[in-house]
């Protein structure tokens, strides 16, 4: 097994090669540069935080076709798309919020919209326009979708098996079985076996804290109330974390999994499930797991004995 | 008139299964040199020590405190011509120790990042409630089992700030005190 972790994507990324490593370490080993490389190239292109990637090119040039490369075509084409299917419950043209509440650097000279709609962006094969002012941040959806790549490109080296975390989006691809656990402020929970697809979780919280990494904004028609976590008899007023809930998605695909967590946190909670599942995901629910799989085992022992 | 109202939910991304269960390491010190330089180069040990004074110019420039009063650098060489410096730091988060590698080159700039090991700094904490849990109703075989898959946590928050913190400080110790060093 070869595991290794390098800092991309503002986060840790993992790759794993469970298989054919022993019997041809060079190749593994060139699998997993070139991984690496294509994370770092798609960072370099859809990074809102660098003033000279494709993605700043596009946000200081509203109103211009503005060629860009396949992959930035490709994520922003998954981003509208998914943003149209969902009433923008995925919305990419949040930048603008998350700019003026400094989440996001300022790397416009131009005034813009604290947030727009899909239908802002504008795409033909290989350019693509932003019709009003706004800024388009990726981060839903980018990490998702260089996990994806890093992924092909391992098995275009011929990697049989093997997995890519980024720190959060993970996809187990191959020969490989993962098994993961989910953990928040009680404990872990759940012991899911992840093969062949991907898995995405999100924390979601109602305050910032200096402590998150990323922050996303998202457009909702809901109460809030929607999004707090059942959580045992409260007679004290809980603590931030404990108003936090995860909610996690599995997908085929990374970028699926990571956009949709997304989608699920902006829905109430009864239609979580269904809406997912329409949408290509499954939400995941670690605790419930966690009583099956202990069910499950005590069945079993029942019946042996 | 249906008007979308605002909820300003921050929504972060978590370690779906965070990196490793609770301790995992990738490479050794030598392993990482070899991966950031090669086979073919020499590392020659050249710790450097830190005064107080030195500590509190670290701090101004990088912005991030130096706390280790010797910090591990090691010469890589190519023959007798020096090409770059290698180092080994750790960090330390509030969920998580990371030990990490970074080659710099003659320049001053970044040659290479890699994660050394990771450790969950309150395992303690983890281990106290579903933890145990998980192996009730397990036998042996389970436990063999277990052992051969690879277990992941998820809902960690991880974040590579302080690792690029880290480099930050790295690159202007670099600066203040060893390219006035190069010459071997």
């Amino acid at each position: 097994m070869l595991r290794r972790a390098r800092p991309f994507l503002g986060t840790l990324v993992e790759v794993g090669l469970s298989d054919n490593v022993a019997q041809a370490p060079e190749i593994a080993t060139q699998a997993l540069e070139s991984a690496y490389s294509v994370i770092a190239d798609i960072e370099k292109r859809l990074s809102f935080h660098r003033a000279d990637s494709e993605l700043s090119r596009l946000n200081q040039s509203p109103g211009q076709w503005v060629k860009l490369s396949r992959h930035a075509t490709r994520v922003l084409r998954l981003a509208k798309q998914l943003g149209m299917l969902t009433g923008d419950y995925f919305n990419c043209t949040v930048g603008g919020i998350l700019v003026k509440n400094k989440h996001l650097p300022l790397n416009v000279a131009h005034s813009f919209f604290p947030l727009g709609s899909s239908s802002d962006i504008e795409i033909s094969l290989d350019s693509v326009r932003l019709k009003r002012p706004v800024l388009v941040t990726l981060d839903g959806i980018a990490k998702g979708y260089a996990v994806d790549q890093a992924v092909a490109m391992l098995r275009r080296h011929g990697v049989k098996g093997g997995w890519i975390n980024a720190g959060g989006d993970l996809r187990v691809f191959g020969t490989a079985r993962l098994n993961i656990q989910q953990r928040d402020y009680r404990g872990l929970h759940g012991n899911l076996l992840l093969a062949n697809s991907a898995l995405a979780s999100s924390r979601l919280a109602e305050k910032p804290t200096r402590e998150f990494p990323a922050q996303l904004i998202t457009q909702g028609f809901l109460k809030r109330k929607t999004h707090q976590v059942a959580l045992p008899e409260q007679t004290f007023s809980p603590k931030a974390e404990q108003q936090e809930s995860i909610i996690s998605v599995k997908a085929a695909s990374a970028w699926r999994a990571d956009a949709l967590t997304k989608v699920a946190a902006n829905l109430p909670q009864s239609q979580r499930r269904e809406k997912i599942a329409q949408l290509g995901g499954t939400l995941i629910d670690f605790k419930s797991l966690a009583e099956n799989e202990r069910l499950s085992r005590y069945e079993k022992t029942e019946w042996l004995s | 008139m249906n008007n979308p109202r605002w909820s300003p939910l921050v929504i972060i991304p978590v370690s779906a299964v965070s990196m490793p269960s609770y301790a995992i390491d990738y490479l050794t010190a030598e392993e990482a040199q070899q991966q950031i330089f090669s086979s073919e180069h020499q590392f020659v040990e050249t710790p450097l020590l830190l005064s107080d004074d030195n500590k509190d110019q670290i701090k101004d420039l990088s912005g991030v405190r130096q706390r280790k009063n010797e910090q591990k650098f090691w010469k890589v060489m190519q023959g007798d011509q020096q090409v770059g410096w290698f180092t080994v730091d750790d960090v330390i988060g509030k969920h998580e120790y990371i030990s990490y590698a970074v080659g710099i080159d003659l320049k001053g700039e970044v040659t290479g990042v890699e994660i050394l090991s990771y450790r969950e700094t309150h395992g303690g904490q983890v281990r106290q409630a579903d933890w145990r849990q998980q192996f009730v109703g397990k036998s042996l075989q389970d436990s063999v089992k277990l052992g051969k898959d690879i277990n992941n946590i998820s809902g960690a928050t991880l974040s590579c700030r302080n690792i690029t913190d880290g480099v930050k400080r790295l690159l202007v110790i670099h600066k203040l005190f060893l390219i006035s060093q190069k010459v071997s």
